[in-house]
């Protein structure tokens, strides 16, 4: 039952043996455990936003009217936008996983560029959201506005809470995308240069994939609780 | 149990690849879903008896979105195709979740209690230990919904 080989083997590898690292019993178990690996930091991941939408749940329970005023600043057509850009970048991941899985290298790297470039369009779109906020003097602080036309007629506290779970959620949710762009990045650095790591398993690339979509997970969850607020009655 | 080296690393990693299709198919399930979204946020409901069209609304807009990360989890993440023990990570990371939401229990249980507060002796305190607004004047300037009042009125 001894994994170890001494001396080369028929690939000129010494000690390699495909993906399968001597500690596991067979593939099954070693995709398993990098797989369950993965999730347990995704775990922490929704504890990390998860308390910020309770947060959120509970000041929006106290003051609707004032949330839904202060949200009539976000722009639906921007958010919308980003989600749909966010939903395609899920799929030319998973396409790029799919792609490792059949050991297609240069469609992989299609792939990684693709999502890249769709995170880029997510932050650019974030970029002149923000800059529009800024402008308004909407950033919770010393320069919050104090023009009640601005707040449309919201509490000038509760306003400030919304922005400021609006800029806290969003702007940790950019931070994300910003940090999956670079895990990406190494990962196409890692298939260009043809690296053994990335190219006999494809679990690597599906554990970039799985961190990709939970970015994606929590923005599906911020669109609508955000953006599409009712109007409270 | 395990296969002989050389079979183990020409069929590296035989795991389950899916087609395509499944992929494009979820993606255009998402986009449907987010368009169901978007519609329905327009047209506020009418509420049934004691629950209001708003909650109804929120209660929808959850549930399209609970959707659409079930689809992103079971496809796009494969954990439909996982093993168990992968299910059971995931199920642990919402069921965390939906058990931290009971805090709100607390919030929403507040004007039930008969704690006092150390402030007893303060006459425009009500002697109670939640946060209170410094305003002294009577006046509930940071509180206007009056969340924190107790009695309610």
């Amino acid at each position: 039952m001894s994994h170890a080989m001494h001396g080369p083997t028929p690939h000129g590898a010494t000690h390699a043996e495909g993906p399968l690292h001597h500690q596991f019993e067979d593939i099954d178990q070693q995709n398993e455990s990098y797989i369950v690996g993965m999730w347990t930091f995704l775990v922490t991941e929704v504890m990390f936003f998860g308390v910020l939408f309770l947060t959120y749940t509970l000041y929006r329970w106290a003051y609707p009217m004032d949330f839904y005023l202060s949200h009539e600043h976000l722009s639906i057509p921007m958010g919308a936008g980003n989600t749909v850009v966010l939903l395609i970048s899920s799929f030319t991941m998973v396409m790029a996983v799919h792609f490792a899985q059949l050991k297609q290298r240069m469609w992989v790297l299609k792939m990684l560029v693709a999502t890249i470039g769709l995170a880029g369009v997510f932050l650019v779109v974030k970029y002149f959201e923000y800059s529009s906020k800024f402008e308004q003097n909407l950033l919770p602080g010393p320069s919050f506005t104090m023009n009640p036309e601005t707040l449309h007629g919201a509490n000038l506290n509760h306003a400030q809470i919304f922005f400021g779970l609006y800029f806290a959620m969003t702007g940790l949710h950019a931070v994300h995308i910003i940090i999956g762009i670079g895990a990406m990045g190494v990962l196409g650095f890692l298939w260009q240069t043809k690296a053994k790591s990335v190219t006999e398993d494809f679990v690597p690339t599906e554990m970039v994939g799985l961190y990709w979509h939970f970015v994606d997970l929590v923005w599906i969850f911020l669109f609508p609780l955000m953006y599409l607020m009712p109007k409270p009655l | 149990m395990a296969k002989s080296p050389l079979a183990a690393a020409t069929h590296a990693n035989d795991h389950h690849v899916l087609s395509p299709w499944v992929y494009v198919k979820t993606l255009l399930a998402l986009f449907a879903l987010m368009a169901a979204t978007v519609a329905v946020s327009y047209f506020p409901l009418r509420g049934l008896g004691p629950i209001s069209g708003n909650w109804i609304n929120n209660l929808i807009a959850l549930g399209i979105a609970t959707l659409k990360a079930w689809l992103v989890i079971m496809f796009f993440m494969h954990v439909k195709y996982s093993t168990r023990l992968t299910k059971l990570w995931v199920l642990a990371g919402f069921t965390w979740l939906s058990l931290m939401s009971f805090i709100l229990v607390d919030y929403g249980t507040r004007k039930y209690e008969k704690t006092n507060g150390w402030a007893e002796g303060e006459s425009s305190l009500d002697g109670s230990a939640l946060p209170r607004d410094m305003d002294h004047s009577g006046e509930r300037k940071f509180d206007p919904n009056g969340i924190n009042l107790r009695p309610r009125g």
